[in-house]
């Protein structure tokens, strides 16, 4: 009787570290948690996920508000990636302090994730246009 | 009459979205049956990281270099990882053109079977006005001269190029820094 507390205990233990050391090394939930602190130090390969993973993020945002809007015309193109490209290099150059020229330059970050951004903002874009018109218009 | 219309117009949008996704998770699991779990391909991809490392540092340590020697001795160096880093990549585009005929074969069917049945049906209304060169794609095989109709074929391209390459990154197997899926968007060398 006196060993199933503690056996319990152990296992309760076990699952605890267990969790913890999956917290530890979830790589989105790290490099999403280095996105938010200001100045942090970024490899190479670290700063391309970020700006990959944030440009995604923007375009399924601007996808849904421009549809919901809505925004016509291919206007909605350029106006995209106008706000793709400037709220990135924001980020990186005024929040995070990081000298484009260290990481390859600002065309290299510039394109980091943009052909998959652009083709996930139409989808979001016409998804969202689509579903307005079927369920906001009737 | 308009409101069934857009109902299902709408929800056969979703479903290739949809079928999009579950392709490119498929893609993804034969890549890693065929190839991903062996180890050629392992010990190929830690060769390859493990030389575009040693190359950055090299270029970067070139930058501090005074004299100039040492900075002809770095470049023989950094071109000579250039080159085992070039014949890496080409390697591994051999080991993986056996899920590319797969993964190909795969795409081409489930494509055939979602045109063959969405064949001249307006799957969603596009909100712009599309280019005279995208509106061929756009409009394929529809009736009519309203080009903001918009076809299958438009939207499954780009939920290709949007979920593919984010489902192999999520999932870790994107290709490694310095090849692309993109390489029209790399500057000449």
């Amino acid at each position: 009787m006196s060993q199933r507390p503690s056996k319990q205990a152990n296992n309760l233990k076990e699952k605890t570290q267990n969790l913890e050391t999956e917290e530890e090394t979830s790589p989105l939930k790290a490099l999403f948690k280095k996105v938010q602190t200001p100045k942090s130090q970024w490899t190479p390969t670290e700063l391309s996920d970020a700006i990959h993973w944030m440009r995604q993020v923007i375009g399924i945002i601007c996808g849904l508000i421009w549809g919901l809007i809505p925004i016509t015309g291919f206007i909605g193109n350029f106006l995209f990636i106008g706000v793709n490209y400037t709220v990135v290099y924001l980020w990186y150059e005024k929040y995070q302090d990081i000298d484009e020229e260290e990481y390859g330059g600002r065309y290299d970050l510039f394109k980091e994730g943009l052909p998959s951004s652009i083709a996930l903002f139409l989808i979001s874009w016409i998804v969202s246009y689509n579903f307005r018109l079927e369920y906001l218009s009737f | 009459f308009f409101f069934f219309f857009f109902c299902f117009m709408f929800l056969d949008c979703i479903f290739i979205i949809l079928v999009s996704i579950g392709t490119g998770f498929l893609a993804e699991g034969i890549s890693w049956l065929l190839i991903y779990r062996t180890e050629s391909y392992q010990k190929l991809k830690a060769s390859i990281d493990k030389t575009s490392k040693k190359l950055e540092k090299s270029k970067d340590s070139i930058v501090s270099l005074s004299s100039a020697s040492k900075v002809k001795s770095k470049g023989k160096k950094v071109l000579r990882q250039e080159e085992s880093l070039k014949s890496s990549n080409t390697t591994m585009t051999w080991v993986k053109m056996k899920s590319f005929l797969a993964v190909g074969f795969t795409m081409i069917t489930i494509f055939g079977l979602l045109s063959s049945h969405f064949d001249g049906r307006v799957v969603a209304k596009l909100p712009f006005q599309p280019l005279w060169f995208i509106s061929g794609i756009t409009h394929r095989n529809l009736l009519g001269k309203d080009l903001t109709d918009c076809a299958m074929v438009f939207i499954y391209i780009l939920c290709s190029m949007s979920f593919r390459s984010n489902i192999q990154k999520f999932l870790g197997f994107a290709p490694p820094k310095g090849t692309s899926n993109f390489p029209f968007l790399e500057p000449p060398k």
